[in-house]
């Protein structure tokens, strides 16, 4: 005889509403593990509740937004159910004075742009990596894997544009840290912790973000040919020119370097003008401009194989660049920064001499798009006593071991 | 309650990944086949396994009911879920009792995917499974098997086996597929004059067979994995009848198994595969129909595009095949008997209504017709002619207790009306009613419509 007993759907419909819940098909497997249920919520309550019983009866979580970051990374030790995020997709508050906007985290970067756009010509100043395809990265998304594309030269990554969050912890507990403001750190910044955490200490739910004016107008500045061992100067010479520069780009292996000056029409042009007779290169005409731009954001991602994020102190971006060309790898490397992305075969040799170069010179790679088995293979591990000190964190954040467990490549808890 | 009276013990676990879900979301049973579904009970008389447990769990309302709740997250993958699906023959006898329209054959399909994937029984069923799906589908490993029993017989080894005192779950699981090979001797053998044997081969190897006068249709013939093992003679007789009745008869060479088995038993993949296969062989430009002479094949081809739900360049091939597949009686009717006639064949037989042609294809009329068209043969009907003999693919191997007790009932059946010989038109129901009457110590001969059809023609006007 077979009974209906408080079955795990009925929990997670009572917690989250009966159309948020349904069983999860191949197409949600997170880094190739086959979660049981998906679950998206509409309400901020409504997660904690799902991750309070999910909490209370050992089953395991993995929050998602778009969707984008899912396939590759470590592998989850357990995942029974997918918090899929993007029913939160209200933009709660636009102070245009302030420059702030307060929004749910499943609210998608383009959806935010297009708010924002009309109404103060203001912008969150961050690049998604373009998706593959299906939806759209989620805010929420690009906080818990730190994502941030070739405008981070002026601008930063999520780390410098989250001023506050709201967040669900693994017991269902909703916090919050930071405020509305810029200068608004009571107590320890959590803030800071969140970003990068791919969902392992807490399930962010709503984001304070910082925001810029849009620029009217942008103008690219490119540089063929440029030796690996040029680009630190090269970098001297921008820093030295007047004009403000959003991204700094070498692209490789074309060699070509790509500046993006951006304002108001007439301050764009003058200011890309002098930074070509700084830098001895040229101005690029609108349409060429736009095309150089979009190469800066997709590559490496247009293409097969593993993305891996690298970085090195910025006086070694020459070595990063001759690196990168020595294993034939595309790449694109934030030159005043000395970070960059670079794409390489997803197999275990070729992302082990990668990690061994770039560690070589004292930087560390993070993956980004890479096979499970080929993450964990790639991703620097920090020291080992920030190690045991990160362990000390998740677990006082998450002692049952209930939110992605297993999802950091570096070794995380 | 004796023990048999009761239904088998639950067993296995789910696997790792349906540690919280009975089904994952890539297919299952559909929430809008399930929803029509009104709960009314009309299914239920017509349920064997709720004729022989009265438990209603055990009939498709309660089937159903178990699988909404596992959509529902209500049940989990539990043993004792799985065996109440386990348990339905897929006899489809429900289907057309049902006033709602409910489609349980999808529905039970989706769930046997699901439980396939994502449920581990204990070892011995799942050696067993893989065994049978590892012999059946192959005619050469299954005429290796049916000679070595064949062998066994004549050493009066099949003797010992059945006088065995071992009466446990296992050994009973190991004797049946004994026993039903044992039963499945050529039965149409002794009837008629016989120059059978020595043709059998050269025909299932001629590829084409020239219609008896000029050709009104021109058919392929499927020979099936097990039929044409164990009743390759009645592919040749059905090619010869065909001929006979003016039809240009090819036999596709390289065919493999259609799939149905694996298709019944919820391994959707491999019978996805082997259906493949199988298209694009009797894929033949000019062919008018497919002749089927063993009905599970004929069901499972006649569901058409609905396997390559997720396929769409095979469910156009597949759907355009289905349109084509007939049985051979069907395709008999439709020629009607040859010019010259049939001859007489004094005999009383009782028609058993294969669930697979009866319930899934919905060929009833056609059989009765082309054999009461035979001079001097009487046919019999049976009392519950709806209810499944047991046999069902493999469920007469993998639940042979269940099975063995619907034989029996099916074989009291036919002993009531005291016929000469019985005629089914599948291979699995002729062993296992074969068997079942020998068990109940009436052993007659089980045919298929067409051996009867190719005796009448060889007693009467048609030489050849």
């Amino acid at each position: 005889m077979v009974t209906p007993a408080a079955g795990v759907g009925a929990v997670l419909r009572r917690a989250a509403g009966d159309g948020a819940v349904r069983p999860a098909t191949a197409r949600d497997r997170v880094a190739g593990v086959q979660p049981s249920w998906v679950v998206r919520p509409q309400a901020v309550e409504q997660v904690a509740a799902v991750v309070q019983a999910a909490d209370a009866r050992g089953w395991s979580v993995v929050p998602r937004g778009g969707g984008g970051g899912m396939a590759g990374g470590a592998a989850p030790s357990r995942c029974d159910l997918v918090l899929d995020l993007t029913g939160l997709d209200r933009v709660i508050e636009h102070v245009p004075g302030d420059l702030v906007v307060a929004v749910e985290a499943g609210v998608t970067l383009a959806a935010l742009q297009d708010r924002l756009g009309p109404a103060g010509r203001q912008r969150l100043m961050l690049d998604a990596p373009p998706p593959p395809r299906g939806p759209a990265p989620t805010l929420g998304g690009l906080v818990a894997a730190a994502a941030a594309g070739p405008r981070r030269h002026r601008y930063g990554t999520p780390r410098d544009l989250l001023l506050g969050a709201r967040f669900v912890l693994a017991d269902g507990t909703v916090a919050r840290t930071g405020g509305r403001v810029v200068k608004n750190v009571a107590g320890y910044d959590l803030c800071k912790l969140l970003v990068g955490s791919r969902g392992t200490l807490a399930v962010v739910v709503e984001l304070t973000l910082k925001l810029h004016p849009a620029p009217a107008a942008a103008a690219m500045v490119t540089v063929e040919r440029v030796a690996a061992p040029d680009l630190v100067p090269l970098v001297a010479l921008v820093r030295r020119s007047p004009a403000v520069v959003t991204a700094a780009e070498a692209l490789w292996p074309e060699r070509s370097v790509l500046l993006r000056v951006e304002g108001p029409p007439r301050v764009a042009a003058g200011e890309a003008a002098l930074l070509a007779r700084a830098v001895g290169g040229r101005v690029l005409a609108p349409e060429a401009g736009e095309r150089g731009w979009s190469r800066c954001l997709r590559r490496p991602w247009a293409g097969r194989g593993a993305v891996v994020a690298v970085a090195v102190a910025p006086g070694r971006v020459g070595e990063l660049a001759a690196c990168a060309e020595a294993l034939a790898c595309p790449a694109a490397l934030r030159i005043g920064l000395g970070v960059g992305l670079v794409r390489t075969a997803d197999d275990p040799t070729a992302l082990d001499r990668l990690r061994d170069a770039v560690e070589a010179m004292g930087g560390c790679c993070d993956p980004q798009r890479v096979s499970p088995i080929g993450a964990e293979r790639v991703a620097s591990r920090p020291p080992a006593g920030a190690l045991r000190l990160m362990a000390e964190v998740r677990r006082r954040f998450d002692p049952h071991g209930t939110l992605a467990p297993g999802r950091l490549a570096w070794g995380g808890p | 309650m004796s023990a048999s009276d009761r239904p088998p013990p639950a067993r296995g676990r789910p696997r790792r990944t349906a540690r919280l879900a009975a089904f994952d979301g890539d297919g299952g049973p559909d929430p809008a086949l399930l929803a029509d579904c009104v709960h009314c009970g009309f299914c239920l008389p017509a349920c064997p396994t709720y004729a022989l447990w009265g438990e209603e769990m055990d009939s498709p309302r309660g089937r159903i009911t178990l699988m909404e709740w596992a959509r529902a997250g209500e049940v989990g993958l539990t043993k004792e879920v799985v065996r109440h699906w386990d348990s339905c023959l897929g006899c489809l006898a429900c289907v057309p009792a049902c006033p709602s329209g409910v489609r349980y054959d999808l529905l039970l399909a989706a769930a046997r995917d699901q439980v396939e994937r994502r449920f581990r029984r204990p070892w011995d069923e799942r050696w067993l499974r893989r065994g049978l799906f590892a012999i059946l589908p192959h005619p050469a490993r299954l005429r290796a098997a049916v000679s070595v029993v064949g062998m066994a017989e004549r050493l009066g080894l099949m003797g010992l086996v059945r006088r065995s005192p071992a009466r446990g779950p296992i050994a009973v699981r190991l004797r049946a597929p004994l026993e039903l090979l044992a039963a499945s001797r050529d039965p149409a053998q002794g009837i008629g004059p016989s120059r059978e044997r020595r043709r059998r081969r050269a025909a299932a190897a001629r590829p084409r067979r020239p219609a008896g006068g000029a050709p009104r249709l021109r058919v392929a013939l499927l020979t099936g994995c097990v039929q044409r093992v164990l009743y390759g003679a009645s592919n040749a007789r059905a090619s010869r009848v065909l001929a006979a009745y003016g039809a240009e008869v090819w036999v596709p060479p390289g065919q493999g198994c259609c799939g149905a088995l694996e298709l019944h038993g919820g391994r959707t993949a491999a019978a996805r595969a082997r259906m493949r296969r199988l298209i694009a062989v009797l894929d033949i430009p000019g062919v008018d129909r497919v002749v089927v002479t063993a009905a599970g094949c004929g069901s499972a081809l006649r569901r058409g595009a609905e396997p390559f739900a997720d396929d769409p360049a095979w469910a156009e091939r597949a759907a355009a095949l289905a349109a084509r597949v007939r049985d051979v009686t069907e395709v008999l009717a439709e020629l009607g008997p040859p010019a010259e006639g049939l001859g007489e064949l004094r005999c009383r037989v009782a028609y058993h209504d294969a669930c697979h042609l009866a319930q899934a294809q919905g060929v009833r009329a056609e059989p009765r017709a082309v054999l009461r068209a035979i001079p001097g043969l009487e046919l019999l009907e049976l009392s519950e002619p709806d209810l499944c003999c047991g046999s069902a693919g493999v469920y007469n191997l993998t639940d042979p207790e269940a099975a063995r007790r619907l034989g029996a009932r099916k074989a009291a059946t036919i002993a009531a009306v005291a016929p000469d010989l019985v005629v089914a038109a599948n291979p699995g129901c002729q062993v296992q009613i074969a068997s079942a009457l020998r068990a109940g110590g009436t052993p007659l001969p089980v045919l298929q419509p067409v051996d009867l059809v190719a005796a009448a023609l060889r007693s009467g006007g048609g030489r050849r």
